[in-house]
């Protein structure tokens, strides 16, 4: 029992990297801010149909709806505090006050005669992460700390266990949507397909008689029955056998797949968008995917090499590599030198002895086509290199370093186009153009 | 916010057990739903071959009938207009909103509301199969429930 206890504890104390935590929060914060923007008008409207008026859940005790000059205020309220919220801006208080907004808007939305279950999931992980360290990196918050080397943004188990909680309510609500079924008057009639094709079936038919869009694929599979059948016990693996997804990491992301399939069969079914979980949204948490921003791209220098560099091993001083008879690199290592918060980069051209023994330990090619940052044992390449870069400006520039988020593909595929054309843009030397002698100094290579 | 490692486990037992306590509806006599806090009863109810909604029919000076869509109907989403068709008849036997109904139309549709000389909130009845194999989308039932008339801004009233 005390080994169990201890398994459980382990697992959900688990040191995380606060970005994981981090891209919730900005994926949270998004989806919540695209609905409050795109639904703006809708939302004003249906509030003016005052009959319809049926509170619910935290509001149960409203009789009458709020005024409607009163809920566009509150709707803009809303927005600004979302904002601050995927900012991550005072977030000790904006993140609970935004939480709790969050739960009294939701919960007033849903009280116009129709619960909308897509967002149950939506506004309880904005719950959790609103009152958790969740803007501990890529937030105002952790650039202010990171300026006054506040707070260390390492791994950490307070990061860990708010997305096992994250996943846990997740997995939760699709299990209490298989105990409903098993539950109701259908029971295990569920598990044949003849519940689901008739559901699907009344469905189709209000959306026909009632002039709404019916499902692309609803009319071609609705005659073969087999078809329901193999979906009926699809939908009962993957809702009854939900919690097996908190049991090991590679279940979760198996079970996160096969329940985001099974939302985009329901949009091809029954042409219901349930958009929190089409895009992937909701199932984040079972990811790591603060890694396809940083750590798929950080190569880490084999320690038991001889080779490093005398300048690496004994000064850990960030150091940046780039082209020495490219123009625009070394425009580039000016207006860093111009802008560096503490002077703290060291410079060296690729071409140099020195630069080819300190990317020897690294398991990248010296090809002329990347600028290179290292920082103690890891190395950044390309659009990495250069947003971190940025990170460490003085002004704004570091602002510029949330381009992070865009994915790796899209950025350096960039960043390979104007390495490509370079020198045809803005020309080339024949040695390294660094010949000031202020500059000289900062230049480590022999 | 900083948790220590027990205030972290009571707000994660707290509020999963939270989120899990609808679990009882399923098992009281008049189950409620809420929100964010759901037990998921959608779909889980039974339903027979033949299905039976609530929706507005519009005639027109010809005498064609014709179905009047969700959105000339209510206000928010499409479910969310379907249940407040369902709802309309308890309210003065469904008058006022086919009232409402009749002016959303004369805004957003105005040529169609020209037309128009009477909107019926009926129920009718389909058969799923036949509806749905067979192309017969004919109702096997329609039932009134109440009719507004436009006439020259004399607006007669019937109620069945």
């Amino acid at each position: 029992m005390n080994n169990l206890w201890n398994s459980i504890k382990k697992s959900w104390f688990a040191p995380v990297d606060p970005k994981r935590l981090a891209i919730l929060r900005i994926a949270t914060g998004s989806f919540c801010l695209w609905y409050l923007l795109s639904r703006f008008d809708m939302l004003q409207r249906m509030t003016q149909n005052t009959d319809a008026f049926e509170a619910i859940g935290i509001l149960s005790w409203m009789e009458k709806p709020l005024n409607e000059i009163m809920f566009w205020w509150i709707s803009i309220a809303m927005i600004i505090l979302n904002i601050c919220y995927i900012l991550g801006w005072r977030f000790k208080l904006t993140g609970p006050v935004f939480a709790i907004s969050a739960l009294l808007f939701f919960t007033y939305r849903n009280s116009w005669s129709m619960i909308y279950h897509n967002r149950n999931a939506l506004v309880l992980h904005i719950i959790i992460l609103g009152f958790v360290a969740a803007a501990d990196a890529w937030s105002v918050d952790a650039w202010r700390n990171q300026q006054n080397k506040r707070r260390s943004t390492d791994a950490h188990w307070r990061y860990g266990w708010p997305i096992m909680l994250v996943c846990a309510v997740t997995v939760g609500s699709y299990f209490l949507s298989g105990v409903a079924k098993i539950a109701g008057d259908l029971a295990w009639e569920w598990a044949n397909g003849s519940a689901m094709r008739s559901q699907i079936a009344v469905d189709a038919i209000r959306k026909s008689i009632l002039g709404a869009e019916t499902a692309p694929f609803f009319n071609v599979i609705y005659k073969h029955k087999w078809l329901f059948l193999l979906m009926g016990l699809f939908t009962f693996i993957v809702e009854l056998g939900a919690p097996l997804a908190l049991y090991k990491k590679r279940w979760g992301k198996l079970w996160a797949f096969l329940t985001w399939c099974m939302h985009w069969g329901i949009y091809f079914i029954m042409g219901i968008t349930f958009r929190y979980q089409m895009t992937g949204l909701i199932f984040l948490s079972f990811f790591a995917p603060e890694k396809s921003f940083t750590n798929a791209r950080k190569k880490v220098a084999n320690k038991t090499d001889g080779s490093l560099a005398p300048s690496t091993t004994h000064d850990l001083s960030p150091i940046i590599l780039f082209d020495g008879v490219c123009n625009l690199c070394n425009g580039w290592v000016r207006f860093v030198m111009r802008n560096e918060r503490k002077r703290e980069f060291r410079f060296a051209s690729l071409q140099s002895d020195t630069a080819e023994k300190m990317l020897r330990p690294f398991t990248v090619k010296n090809n002329m086509g990347s600028i290179v940052l290292i920082e103690g044992d890891i190395l950044y390449e390309k659009s990495e290199a250069v947003l971190l870069i940025l990170g460490k400006l003085k002004h704004l520039w570091p602002m510029l370093s949330a381009f992070i988020i865009v994915p790796k593909l899209i950025r350096d595929s960039i960043y390979n186009f104007i390495a490509k054309h370079r020198y045809g843009w803005f020309g080339r030397q024949q040695s390294c153009g660094l010949v000031d002698p202020e500059d000289k100094v900062r230049m480590i290579e022999s | 916010m900083s948790f220590s490692q027990t205030q972290a486990l009571i707000f994660s037992i707290t509020l999963l057990l939270v989120t899990l306590s609808p679990i009882a509806q399923n098992w009281v006599k008049k189950p409620k739903d809420s929100f964010p806090l759901s037990y998921y009863p959608m779909f889980a109810k039974k339903r027979s071959q033949n299905y039976g909604l609530y929706y507005v029919v519009g005639e027109d000076t010809l005498g064609q009938r014709m179905k009047i869509p969700y959105k000339l109907s209510g206000t928010g989403g499409f479910n969310q207009v379907r249940r407040q068709i369902n709802r309309a008849r308890k309210n003065k036997g469904g008058l006022p909103f086919l009232k409402k109904t009749a002016h959303t139309i004369s805004k957003k549709e105005p040529g169609l509301y020209g037309r128009l000389t009477s909107l019926e909130l009926v129920k009718g009845y389909y058969s799923l199969e036949r509806y749905f194999l067979y192309n017969n989308t004919l109702p096997i039932l329609e039932r009134k429930i109440a009719t507004y008339k436009i006439e020259n801004d004399e607006q007669l009233v019937e109620l069945h």
